[in-house]
């Protein structure tokens, strides 16, 4: 019942908060003179680098909560204070999740410079994935800390839609930097769900989407992070290579079987005793699916290449040039306000046209390598299913544990231990 | 002991438990009275829209049929100063709640979150079910593989349901018409494709080279605008202009203007349909007012140019305009307001792939304001510019091919100065012109021919390099000097026409004068030959046609009814005249 009046709490203010639109002047005729329109001036550089140093302050705190103090009490305490700091102070903005793309564009467009801080907010979180696992997913980001908040009944998602479904951040990520490259948009952004609670303002739409979320994230743990988040792909490869990270137990595993349930995020792994597979069987499959990987590659390359003019249409100048076309086969009415502001820049017709042709053929380009990227992670996923791994304990997978520290209260060897421990690798 | 502490920790996490749940029961209530108010504010806020208030409507509906109505005035902005006022209002009541609503729900979440840690469980291990370890990893490869097919899917559907080449015109596009505001002809048509330059062709001031030479040679010789006789079509042309007719294919493309408004316009050339007119409005740069210009020079003064594919246009204002044949824009730049006394007047003129622009103004060469431009075709760049010791001039530059090099030819007080047209160097001048300069040059015989009323008509030749004043003029003659209208030059002869009437003849290798005929008129048109016959239009519309030599020997005369002072177009069994309303096509229905 709680839940069910939490759910209704969430979604009238987003109904209400739509109203929060742009409105125009009054029609002055007379004498008022209207003041200039002024742009807001950038954040101060200082403020800038403190939030760099805010994040790795939380970076490393984290850390040191997980794998120290091992202590979900405290990681839950810096979750909060990262909701309010980078979520409602700074508003979800810069992010590393966004930053992505502006690192893309930064790579593919030469005329655009990355700002330092919008550098150090993308690779930071990578580096600590590095050294010590997901701490930045566990406690620091405000979009994680939102979903974890309100996770009071978390089910399980069937493994193997959870393994299908852990596709998606990858195809994500191949979108949105395909995008941010071309200069057409920061979809990551666009789309966050969470940011317009942040920002107590958004489109109707999107604050739909944000408490469908947050309405899945109670019974779904962190539902957007696991099979939708771009930058979670990448956090998900880095950990894998992490130099320290969770264990379970501080000791020797006791197959007591409690933390099974602990995770929300299904990140835990059975032990699973040698002798289960096939070994021939299980060579035939692995050897089909490596084959496999090239032509899945090739083919969601092309396929990508195909669909370059599909994505080349989120491009601004590609969408202008297409109203410049249409209007020049426009019969009666006026011409829309981005042909008319078109018009108004003395810009030739055929300038914009060959532009656009360029653009496109970029995306074309960018949907080969695209293409490739999706076809390349389908192939691994699948081979990565097919390779039989041999357990003994309970573990956190490296990948998808985003170390949040709910499985220690539930290991009996935890309780027993008067020291935190570290497990090196 | 041991019992009692735990019977102490049990209860201290009961009495916790209750203060947590009893937290959570508070602030729900408290989000939900505050989502009350939220939506009550919601439901006001949406109600007392100003930019949709009924109220404020039906008051403007009332001032619009009594405008005179002060009261109603300030009932309207009373009103409108209410509503906003309510909007703001809602909208500061919106801000508040969320914050009090996102407050609430963090003490409702952190509530229940710590109220559930009291109610923890251990599982029942006991009762859980082990997994099938390979089924899983099948059913995982088979859902995998289900996404796979899914996105791969979506791929093709994106790729056929956006396939074609946005943003580019279609090969083949049939539609693409211009649709400004009162242009005519919305039919889809194709662009034209370019006619060859021949006698089909009047693609600039004075026609090719702007020599005042038609190359066709069968235009007509008789017509009266008053019975209609030899009149194929007359079209009333929107906005005034001193400009000419210029001709490619079956595209006649005059321009007009006013104070405020620059227009160019394509005509129908078999039938004198308006294809379709087309604003130089909104060019970035463009002077806000408008210059101050002679009545009789006027705010389109100079005549259009045309490439075959584009047409080009120039205002007293300086602003260019670039469209192609189906009145689309494809460029314009602002030159700004030209300082010039009459109203800028020298003509477009064209060179391989660059418009020339002559831009002279200026009280005196000393102001360094005079340039002369060579702009791309494709884009409105400037390719090379090079300035000007001269004042305002009103003459239009030509470009010839004399001793084996393209020369552009230009006249302004006092200089006379060839130009690469390549690259804007220069590569001759002659000093030898006063007064305010309109006459054109012209090229025959080998020598170039300038001439001004106050000056002389000089006789240059184009050989020389530098100051070639001292050296290079052939020969001079100071009869019958022109102040507004271009001389005429064949290989035998030369034609100054002055305004009042008296048209002089001298000899073109020798600069004797040969003859001369006061017509007792007045002009303002330039003279053109066609075939062995000078047609010469005046101000009155009468065509006056006569042999090209000294004895002036009539051919005929013909009336278009209407004044004119342009240059019309001669082509191919046609003649192209601007009048001072109308645009006539003279000719034979085929």
């Amino acid at each position: 019942m709680a839940r069910i009046l939490l759910a209704i709490l969430v979604l009238i203010p987003l109904w209400t908060a739509n109203g929060a639109e742009r409105f125009p002047p009054p029609e002055f005729k007379e004498g008022h003179q209207l003041p200039t329109t002024t742009t807001p001036p950038a954040r101060d550089a200082v403020l800038a680098y403190a939030d760099v140093a805010v994040l790795a302050a939380a970076l490393g705190l984290a850390a040191w909560l997980v794998l120290r103090r091992r202590s979900r009490r405290a990681v839950f305490v810096l979750m909060v204070f990262s909701l309010l700091y980078f979520g409602f102070y700074r508003r979800g903005c810069i992010c590393p999740i966004g930053a992505i793309q502006n690192v893309a564009l930064a790579v593919f467009d030469s005329s655009y410079a990355i700002p330092i801080t919008v550098l150090a907010f993308f690779l930071l979180p990578l580096v600590f994935a590095l050294l010590f696992g997901r701490v930045f997913c566990s406690s620091v980001c405000p979009l994680g800390a939102a979903q974890d908040l309100v996770l009071f009944r978390p089910l399980k998602v069937p493994a193997w839609l959870a393994q299908a479904l852990g596709l998606l951040p990858y195809v994500y990520l191949g979108l949105a930097v395909l995008l941010a490259a071309g200069g057409s948009s920061f979809i990551i952004c666009q789309y966050d769900p969470f940011v317009p609670f942040f920002r107590m303002s958004g489109s109707i739409h999107m604050l739909i989407l944000g408490a469908a979320f947050l309405v899945l994230g109670m019974f779904v743990g962190r539902a957007y992070c696991r099979f939708l988040c771009p930058y979670g792909a990448l956090l998900n490869l880095a950990s894998r290579l992490s130099r320290w990270r969770v264990t379970i137990t501080p000791d020797e595993c006791i197959k007591c079987r409690l933390c099974e349930e602990a995770c929300p995020f299904d990140a835990i792994r059975k032990p699973t005793p040698a002798g289960v597979f096939g070994r021939a069987e299980g060579k035939a499959l692995l050897a089909g699916l490596i084959l496999l990987l090239p032509v899945l590659i090739a083919a969601a390359g092309w396929l990508g290449n195909m669909s370059g003019t599909a994505f080349a249409r989120s491009n601004n100048t590609i969408r202008i040039a297409e109203l410049v076309r249409q209007d020049a086969q426009r019969t009666h009415g006026d011409p829309v306000n981005e042909v008319v502001a078109f018009r108004k820049t003395g810009r030739p017709d055929a300038e914009l046209f060959q532009e656009a042709d360029s653009i496109r053929r970029s995306y074309m380009r960018g949907g080969w390598l695209f293409g490739g990227w999706v076809g390349l992670v389908i192939g691994l996923k699948l081979i990565g299913l097919s390779i039989r791994r041999t357990r003994t304990d309970y573990e956190a997978e490296r990948g998808s544990c985003m170390a949040c520290a709910r499985c220690y209260a539930w290991c009996p060897q935890e309780h027993q231990r008067p020291k935190p421990a570290v497990e090196k690798q | 002991m041991k019992h009692n502490a735990d019977n102490t920790r049990v209860e201290n996490s009961r009495a916790w438990y209750a203060v947590a749940a009893r937290s959570a029961g508070v602030a729900g209530a408290f989000c939900a009275i505050v989502c009350a108010l939220l939506a009550w504010n919601y439901a006001k806020f949406r109600a007392s829209d100003p930019l949709d208030s009924p109220e404020l409507i039906a008051l403007k509906a009332e001032l619009a049929k009594n405008a005179a109505d002060d009261d109603l005035k300030v009932k309207i902005r009373g009103t409108d100063l209410r509503l906003r006022q309510q909007h703001f209002r809602a909208r500061q009541f919106v801000s508040m709640g969320s914050w009090l609503l996102a407050g609430g729900l963090g003490v409702f979440a952190l509530s229940l979150k710590y109220a559930s840690s009291f109610r923890k469980k251990l599982p029942d291990v006991r009762a859980k079910r082990e997994e099938d370890v390979r089924r899983l990893g099948a059913l995982s490869r088979g859902a995998v593989a289900v996404l796979a097919v899914l996105a791969l899917g979506a791929g093709v559907a994106g790729a056929v349901a956006f396939r074609g080449n946005p943003g580019q015109p279609a090969p083949g596009d049939t539609s693409a018409v211009q649709n400004a505001a009162g242009q005519q002809g919305n039919q889809p048509e194709k662009q034209p494709a370019p006619a060859p330059a021949s006698i089909q062709s009047w693609p600039r001031f004075r026609g090719p080279g702007g020599l005042g030479i038609a190359t066709a040679a069968n235009v007509p010789t008789a017509w009266n605008g008053a019975t209609g006789d030899g009149i194929l079509w007359k079209t009333p042309v929107p906005l005034s202009g001193q400009n000419s007719p210029v001709v490619w294919g079956n595209r006649v493309f005059v321009t007009g203007a006013d104070k405020e408004t620059r227009e160019v316009y394509c005509f129908d050339a078999d039938s004198g349909e308006l294809k379709w007119k087309q604003a130089v409005a909104d060019v970035p740069g463009s002077a806000l007012d408008p210059p101050e210009v002679m009545q009789d020079t006027g705010y389109a003064a100079p005549t259009a140019a045309t490439d075959g594919e584009r047409v080009f246009a120039i205002f007293a204002n300086g602003d260019l305009g670039c469209f192609d044949f189906l009145g689309r824009k494809l460029w314009a730049r602002a030159f700004g307001n030209p300082e010039n006394m009459y109203g800028h007047a020298s003509s477009l003129a064209i060179y391989k792939n660059r418009l020339i622009v002559q831009f002279d103004q200026g009280g005196s060469a000393d102001d360094g304001k005079s340039a002369i431009k060579a702009i791309d075709i494709k884009d409105g760049t400037v390719a090379w510019e090079a300035a000007r010791p001269v004042p305002n001039s009103w003459s239009t530059p030509i470009v010839i091919n004399a001793t084996g090099r393209d020369q552009l030819i230009t006249a302004a007080k006092p200089w006379v100065i060839a130009y690469d047209p390549a690259d804007g160097s220069e590569l001759w001048r002659a000093e030898c012109l006063s007064g305010d300069v309109a006459p054109s040059p012209v090229y025959g015989a080998g020598l170039v021919f300038v001439c001004q009323e106050g000056a002389d008509l000089f006789a240059i030749k184009p050989d020389g390099q530098g100051d070639v004043t001292k050296t290079h003029i052939a020969w001079k003659g100071g009869d019958g000097l022109p102040d507004i209208c271009s001389p005429l030059a064949t290989d035998r002869f030369v034609f100054m026409v002055q305004t009042y009437g008296m048209v002089s003849c001298y000899d073109a290798p020798t600069g004797k004068k040969l003859g001369e005929k006061d017509f007792d008129t007045e002009f303002n048109s330039s003279p053109t030959l066609v075939g062995g016959t000078v047609y010469l239009l005046d101000k009155k519309g009468v065509m006056h046609m006569f042999e090209a030599g000294p004895e002036f020997k009539p051919v005929g005369t013909a009336e278009l009814g209407e004044g004119s002072t342009c240059c019309p177009a001669y082509v191919d069994g046609r003649i192209y005249i601007r009048g001072t309303q109308n645009l006539y096509c003279i000719g034979e229905r085929k």
